[in-house]
């Protein structure tokens, strides 16, 4: 019986040095399919390093990556199925639009020429222009469109959003929707900016000193941990609240508590109106909140790097 | 989309990248040589042949051409750096390594493309060539061999620096530190044998400098130093060469790929990509820098015993600077030039005992000789004993000036060996001498080359104390030392003899001989040169000089059959001894008698240069000369011209003395012809003989022409100072 090859990219106990420092150490993760992955950390946290590695560009010195269940490194059937567009993209010299849609055309064999001109249409993008012209903004945009028309199964974008306005970001965001719900699309987009990968990512991992400290569903994030703000009548209804629930954080103003929580978001409410404080509110939790909450939890003061 | 047709699409994309060198080379190749041909091909005229004139068109597109030498080479540079520079950007690297394309591909596609960019532009020069030169002049084979010869040789010399090129690239990630990585591939063996060299010449007092060790060593270490074949093509091509140059250009192309394939894309940027390599070129470049600055420090304090303070600190200083340099560069980093210090002090380490070793001959070089049963055959040259005569060898279409060591080839080694163990003691009492800074003189130079069994050669010039005939007699009056020692006379065809010039002083006949007395001439004189005794060589001073005129014309011909030889005329000279009887006879059935004195007629004046030779005062300079002579010539003053000459611590001075007009016959009978001592009887020390000078009326406007004879030491002067 022939076996399923399981659709994902794996990194497994992936480390890469350069000149005696480690840019990646020991690192294990999966994207799956269909996903949208971002991968966030702070500068040197290794997501570019990771992402060349993905992409076949770096050896990794330790562990191996595999696309597709398929080494990916001088592996042109695993590579035809990435595409990479660096944090500081090369464009052909004097090469316009339409060259580089050339060049990609003779080494990706399933790349969308029709659907890239209508794109760059589309995004009011010169076909004949040299892209040297081109602002930082267009030459993104270039880069993104050249991804998704590069016909492959996961598109590598290392910093891509940084330099695109609002409205280009929505514009792109619907080209991924689209190119994930017609052929399943795997973006897996690297940013040192939660906000940037909040409204977009299905999947985030967090690198961090070389090191993933956590890999999560953005849904299952959210759905697990609560912002509460409660206004109590006495500290003890106060401690009753906190000791019957997984209180990640606690901060009080006067006597306005703010709580973050872990749990199920029904069980959580229950609890804290059985207690029936003055006031209560269930908050929505920022990325960045919740990444801050987590990373308390496994150890990491983010707070301390911040001050 | 099939592998083969992605790899086109790629070729074609990659070209499109690299447009620029497409346009250059196209501009570089086919517009100088045909507006060049054009230009000849207008100017041709009847004063030429038309093979000249063939030579002519075909010389910028030959092997030899030294433009399309310098195309190459920078052809090869820029194809290297357009199609793999891109390894020297991170960006680039990123972009390149990400597609789905295999490295072996990628290198394929780039490497191929670079050779298309040179090749077929050059192809269509020649192509244009071809039609100019058959429509224009005439197009022989020779022509369309010549051109398919520099093609092989220019194509294949650019393959080679070409593939180097892209190993040094791979090598390292930043473009200055790959001009830097490049000097050092192509250069830094034929630096270290030049130094080593240096080293020899002034450390060694048998360093043979005819030996051409320097280029027979980068012959040996041709695969170490790869401009080599290219340079040796270039100059003089060879098809043994070219075929090891074709194998060696392959095994880089394989190895090219390898290293490519391997190097890692961090690469981008470093200064050096391999970190292995990193200690291999700073070592042997720090070794070589103290090695070089040492013996500038002691050549510039003038290479004397005293100095080897001062070479030792340039050693010093040599290996510090390049250190620091090097790890600068390397870590682009100021900062860090001292890092390592190590290795830095082990270099100081190396070079200085290298620096001592030489000095001392630590392995006794200078008193080095083969044993006996190691030696297949030598040759000797001695330098001197044909006076100004030079020996001529005929290779290819070429006469060369050469040494007896060229041409000899000594197989009686048992006669030679006593004679060579001599002068090595002779020359080991030279250098003790030497060391304690003795002047001496008296010492002839002899150089000597040991052929080995294992088929090595051994190349000596050693300090034979005088002739050291006795030893000496033994190997020259063999007949393989005068087959070697006048080797045009044993070696060029008798036929190509077309005329000889015989002289004695004013008697000079030109003779120009048939097939048949050019045939006899040269057998006679290679018999009397055969039996001469290395005694009458030594002693006995010529009767004539003959001037050989080699002309081939015959041979000319031949070339166009594709013979060896090429149009040759040259000429040489022999000097003919008493013992030569029958080429006298020869000389004197056609008219040259040497022995016929000629009659001068208004002889003005007649004197003799008498050589004085003291030590530091004039009057030990009197123990040296005549007793009744010093007084005369201190007695007659008005005839002394004083010439005096200092070396270290001798003084010479020449006296010169009048001849009285009723003595011009008797001394004149006593003269020989000046020339006769420079062409041989080496055995005339400089001042074995008096010089006369004799003043003759010119012509109608009062001028005069001065005639130089000698007269040896032993004639009996004192007539001269009857009273």
């Amino acid at each position: 019986m022939e076996q399923e090859v399981k659709q994902m990219i794996k990194a497994e106990n992936v480390s890469k040095r350069f000149d005696g420092i480690t840019a990646v150490d020991n690192i294990t993760v999966e994207i799956k399919e269909g996903l949208v992955f971002g991968m966030v950390g702070t500068n040197g946290a290794g997501k570019s390093t990771l992402l060349r590695m993905i992409a076949g560009v770096l050896k990794a010195d330790e562990g191996i990556i595999m696309v597709d269940e398929q080494p990916v490194y001088e592996n042109p059937l695993a590579k035809r199925e990435v595409f990479y567009i660096s944090d500081d993209a090369y464009y052909l010299n004097n090469g316009t639009p339409v060259d580089m849609a050339d060049y990609y055309g003779a080494v990706y064999d399933r790349f969308n020429r029709k659907r890239y001109i209508e794109l760059l249409d589309q995004l009011g993008l010169p076909l004949s222009r040299k892209i040297s012209t081109f602002s930082k903004g267009m030459k993104k945009q270039v880069s993104i469109l050249l991804g998704v028309c590069a016909g492959t199964k996961y598109l590598l974008c290392d910093e891509t959003f940084d330099g695109l306005d609002p409205v280009m970001r929505q514009a792109v965001k619907s080209i991924f929707a689209k190119e994930i719900t017609e052929r399943g699309l795997t973006p897996v987009l690297a940013s040192h900016n939660l906000r940037e990968l909040e409204d977009i990512c299905d999947h985030v991992g967090l690198l961090h000193k070389g090191g993933v400290l956590l890999s999560k569903d953005l849904e299952e994030m959210r759905t697990g941990i609560h912002k509460l703000q409660c206004v109590f009548e006495s500290e003890e209804q106060r401690d009753r609240v906190v000791l019957g629930l997984e209180v990640v954080n606690k901060e009080q103003r006067g006597r306005l508590v703010t709580l973050t929580v872990r749990g199920n978001a029904d069980e959580v409410e229950a609890r804290v109106a059985e207690a029936n404080p003055v006031f209560y509110e269930m908050l929505p939790l920022t990325l960045e909140e919740i990444f801050i909450s987590e990373t308390e939890v496994a150890g990491y003061d983010f707070k301390k790097l911040i001050l | 989309m099939t592998s083969r047709s992605s790899f086109f699409k790629l070729m074609k994309e990659d070209l499109r990248q690299r447009l620029w060198t497409i346009v250059l080379a196209s501009i570089v190749f086919l517009l100088p040589v045909p507006i060049y041909l054009a230009m000849q091909l207008s100017r041709y005229g009847d004063r030429m042949s038309m093979r000249e004139f063939l030579f002519r068109l075909t010389s910028p597109l030959e092997a030899g051409s030294l433009w399309l030498a310098l195309v190459t080479l920078c052809g090869a540079l820029i194809c290297a750096v357009s199609g793999f520079g891109y390894l020297f950007s991170k960006k680039k690297v990123d972009f390149f390594h990400a597609l789905p394309v295999k490295k072996e591909k990628l290198f394929a596609v780039r490497y191929i493309n670079g050779v298309l960019i040179y090749a077929v532009p050059y192809l269509l020069m020649l192509l244009i060539s071809v039609i100019m030169i058959a429509f224009g002049a005439e197009l022989s084979g020779e022509v369309m061999w010549r051109l398919v010869k520099g093609c092989i040789v220019h194509g294949l010399g650019f393959l080679t620096v070409y593939t180097v090129l892209i190993l040094c690239v791979t090598f390292v990630g930043n473009i200055v530190v790959f001009f830097a990585v490049s000097g050092w591939t192509f250069g830094i063996t034929a630096i270290a044998l030049a130094i080593y060299n240096w080293f020899e010449s002034s450390f060694f007092e048998t360093f043979c400098y005819y030996q051409q060790a320097y280029e027979q060593r980068l012959h040996d270490l041709r695969f170490l130093c790869p401009g080599y074949f290219y340079v040796s093509a270039v100059s003089e091509p060879e098809a043994g060469l070219l075929i090891q140059q074709l194998v060696y250009t392959v095994v880089l192309i394989g190895l090219a790929l390898v290293v490519f394939k391997v190097r890692q894309s961090e690469g981008a940027g470093k200064a050096i990509a391999f970190p292995v390599l990193k200690p291999i070129i700073r070592v042997s470049v720090e070794i070589l820098a103290g090695a070089l600055i040492g013996m500038m420090f002691y050549e510039m304090t003038g290479g004397a015993s005293g100095t080897l303070g001062w070479m030792l600190f340039g050693a010093v200083l040599g290996v510090v600077l390049s250190h620091m340099l090097i790890q600068s560069i390397f870590y682009f980093d100021v900062r860090k030039c001292f890092v390592g210090k190590a290795s830095m002090v082990a270099c100081i380490v190396v070079t200085a005992v290298f620096t001592l070793v030489m000095r001392y001959d630590v392995f006794g070089y200078d008193r080095y000789m083969p044993k006996r049963t190691q030696i297949e055959s030598v040759a000797i040259n001695m330098h001197g004993l044909d006076g100004i005569r030079s020996n001529q060898m005929v290779k290819g279409n070429h006469v060369y000036w050469t040494s007896d060591l060229e041409t000899m080839e000594l197989s009686a080694v048992d006669a030679a060996y006593p004679y060579l163990k001599v002068l090595v003691e002779d020359t080991d009492i030279y250098s003790e001498k030497i060391k304690k800074n003795r002047l001496e003189s008296g010492y002839i130079n002899v150089d000597v080359v040991y052929h080995l069994k294992n088929g090595k050669s051994v190349y000596r010039s050693y300090k034979s104390n005088g002739m050291r005939e006795d030893l000496f007699a033994g190997v020259f009056e063999t007949k393989e030392y005068k087959e070697g020692h006048y080797n045009d006379i044993y070696t060029v065809p008798s036929d190509w003899l077309t005329a000889i010039t015989a002289r004695y002083a004013m008697n000079t006949q030109e003779m120009r001989l048939s097939m048949t007395e050019r045939r006899e001439f040269m057998q006679v004189l290679r018999k009397e040169l055969s039996e001469q005794t290395l005694r009458e060589k030594l002693h006995t001073l010529p009767v004539a000089i003959v001037n050989l005129q080699y002309d081939n014309t015959a041979g000319y011909e031949l070339l166009d059959s594709g013979e060896e030889f090429g149009p040759l005329y040259f000429t040489n000279e022999i000097a003919i001894y008493p013992s030569f009887t029958e080429t006298l006879r020869f000389l004197k059935e056609r008219g040259f008698d040497p022995e016929k004195k000629y009659v001068w007629t208004g002889l003005e004046s007649m004197h003799i240069e008498f050589p004085m030779e003291f030590y530091k005062y004039p009057e030990e300079a009197a123990d040296l000369v005549p007793e009744a002579w010093v007084e005369e010539q201190y007695s007659r003053t008005e005839y002394i011209e004083w010439y005096p000459m200092t070396t270290s611590d001798k003084e010479w001075s020449y006296e010169q003395v009048l001849v009285a007009p009723e003595n011009f016959e008797r001394v004149y009978a006593l003269c020989k012809w000046e020339e006769l001592y420079q062409y041989g009887a080496p055995n005339y020390s400089s001042y074995g003989f008096y010089t006369v000078s004799l003043d003759v009326p010119s012509d109608g406007y009062n001028t005069q022409e001065r005639y130089y004879f000698i007269i040896p030491k032993e004639a009996d002067l004192s007539f001269l100072f009857d009273k």
